[in-house]
């Protein structure tokens, strides 16, 4: 009898068990019985079998506070040490890069986090009139340009908050720069709402950008990607056209990011505390 | 829903994350003493939860992506990873050296996250190994700043794993590592310079490691940069802190590579 004959006899009681442990991905807390049934649909007495069978293989241990159940270090006996389980954003973003050039035939630029602003880490560029690479290690604040908008809107709202009180008042670039700490938060639920965020000029003038996030476990930014070209031949008439295909590629990047967490976060010195 | 009809299971996948090559049915039922119908069904139930894939289409199986995103959400329950990459890119601009963080879990610490370094030989372990306090730089680091009580409990643990001489060694090297702020480990075959994160009431919540030779002048830079670390974890003791402590690392049992 080959393994194929077999497919279809599965323990459908350790497929919920797994799919309870499976619960913690993301999750950013422990979890109690009650709140485990209600989530999954299950029986309280369900979901306390399921929770004591994954606290007695040590994939979840109960918390400091007794009643409720946290991810335990059993977790780290189901690794392969041989697997590389470092996520490097630069390698792993390469070919998506490239993907979207090839899409768009204009310059693509990989930004991340850096204390309170983002600089850019790679990028593709056009042939011909372009629209180029940021200066290295140019630090953009998080409020001016697409891709700080993007970065800034899938943080938490405390982290956008914190941002919004320690940079202000908010650095105007150019005319359209959002300045005001209400405008930006009505653009944090724009850009959260359609997944990308569009230029406005709010950086850099004369050319059209769009950028989009590339997320981890929880929704947070790995990092943002941008395409960007010349006003007069990327028009905004063109990116709606190409919006369909921008965006295939992106949920295939996101649906592999999202397997790891990210190390994004706004750092702030100990004086600004 | 039963513990005894999941426990075949969990040790299938236990043995393929230990493994070091695919293992079908066969290689499960022989390793675990299985009948090959309880191999096959295990297998069947770790692939419809997504635990484990086949490996290029064959009878194989390799771990798969929800033992990875479970071991990523694992790592996370560690808020001080989430704020040391802006400091471990500083410690790798200031040396040229691989940057990692450890975190202490029971009587061990765990390799959670490492930022390569610019030098053209990186010798490094991977995210995911777990070390005993005493066997490497981060452990001694952590060890050093435990209260005293918690480091004889610790050393007694040992028992007969070390000499009185050992011991002794050990006993002396954490006092320095406590005067310093920081612990070298060099011998044949690598060096470390290791600084522990302290948090609240300076209870080390991890150890960074710098893997590779520090110039003497370098280590004032790389203490400062850690201690502003430490400086922003001890501003938020709520957040930072390990939500393993309340757990006896007596009851906490984990592989080791040291």
């Amino acid at each position: 009898m080959t393994f194929d004959d077999q497919r279809g006899q599965f323990n459908k009681a350790t497929v919920q068990i797994l799919q309870v442990l499976s619960t913690y991905i993301g999750r950013s807390s422990s979890v109690g019985v009650t709140e485990l049934s209600q989530e999954l649909h299950i029986s309280k007495n369900m979901a306390y079998r399921a929770l004591s069978t994954l606290v007695k293989e040590g994939f979840l241990v109960k918390d400091a506070s007794g009643s409720r159940y946290e991810l335990g270090f059993g977790i780290l006996r189901i690794q392969n040490l041989d697997a590389d389980t470092q996520f490097d954003v630069r390698t792993f973003c390469a070919p998506f890069l490239q993907r979207l050039h090839k899409v768009t035939g204009e310059s693509v630029f990989l930004s991340v986090i850096m204390g309170r602003g983002y600089v850019t880490i790679d990028s593709v560029e056009a042939h011909g009139v372009r629209v180029s690479h940021n200066p290295r290690g140019l630090l953009v604040p998080l409020h001016a340009s697409p891709a700080s908008r993007v970065l800034l809107s899938f943080l938490s709202d405390e982290e956008i908050a914190e941002y919004i009180r320690v940079a202000a008042p908010l650095k105007r670039f150019t005319a359209t720069t959002i300045t005001d700490p209400n405008d930006l938060w009505q653009e944090v639920e724009l850009v959260r709402s359609q997944g990308f965020a569009r230029g406005y000029g709010d950086h850099y003038a004369n050319a059209t950008y769009i950028s989009f996030p590339v997320l981890d476990t929880t929704g947070r930014p790995h990092a943002a990607i941008t395409v960007g070209g010349p006003a007069d031949r990327l028009t905004e008439a063109d990116v709606e056209k190409l919006l369909p295909g921008m965006m295939q590629i992106v949920a295939e990047m996101n649906s592999q990011s999202s397997l790891y967490t990210s190390d994004s976060r706004i750092t702030l010195e100990p004086s600004d505390i | 829903m039963t513990t005894s009809s999941a426990a075949y299971i969990f040790n299938i996948l236990r043995l393929i994350g230990a493994e070091h090559r695919p293992l079908g049915a066969t290689d499960v039922s022989q390793r675990l003493g299985l009948p090959l119908t309880t191999a096959h069904r295990g297998l069947s139930t770790l692939e419809r939860a997504n635990y484990i894939v086949r490996y290029q289409s064959s009878t194989k199986f390799v771990l798969g992506d929800m033992s990875r995103q479970l071991l990523q959400s694992f790592f996370g329950r560690f808020a001080i990873r989430s704020l040391a990459p802006p400091y471990m890119h500083r410690l790798v601009m200031v040396t040229g050296e691989t940057v990692s963080l450890f975190v202490p879990i029971g009587w061990y610490v765990a390799r959670i996250s490492l930022i390569k370094g610019t030098n053209e030989i990186i010798r490094t372990g991977p995210v995911g190994e777990v070390w005993d306090l005493h066997r490497n730089a981060a452990g001694q680091a952590v060890l050093a700043f435990k209260t005293e009580i918690e480091q004889k409990r610790y050393l007694d643990s040992l028992g007969n794993r070390t000499s009185r001489v050992e011991r002794k060694a050990l006993e002396t090297g954490l006092a320095e590592a406590r005067t310093n702020g920081y612990v070298t480990i060099t011998d044949d075959t690598k060096s470390e310079l290791s600084i522990p994160v302290l948090g609240h009431h300076n209870a080390p919540l991890g150890a960074l490691v710098i893997e590779g030779k520090v110039a003497a002048r370098d280590v004032n830079a790389c203490l400062s940069t850690v201690g502003r670390l430490s400086e922003l974890a001890r501003a938020e003791p709520a957040r930072f802190h390990n939500l393993y402590d309340h757990l006896d690392p007596e009851h906490v049992v984990l592989p080791t590579v040291g």
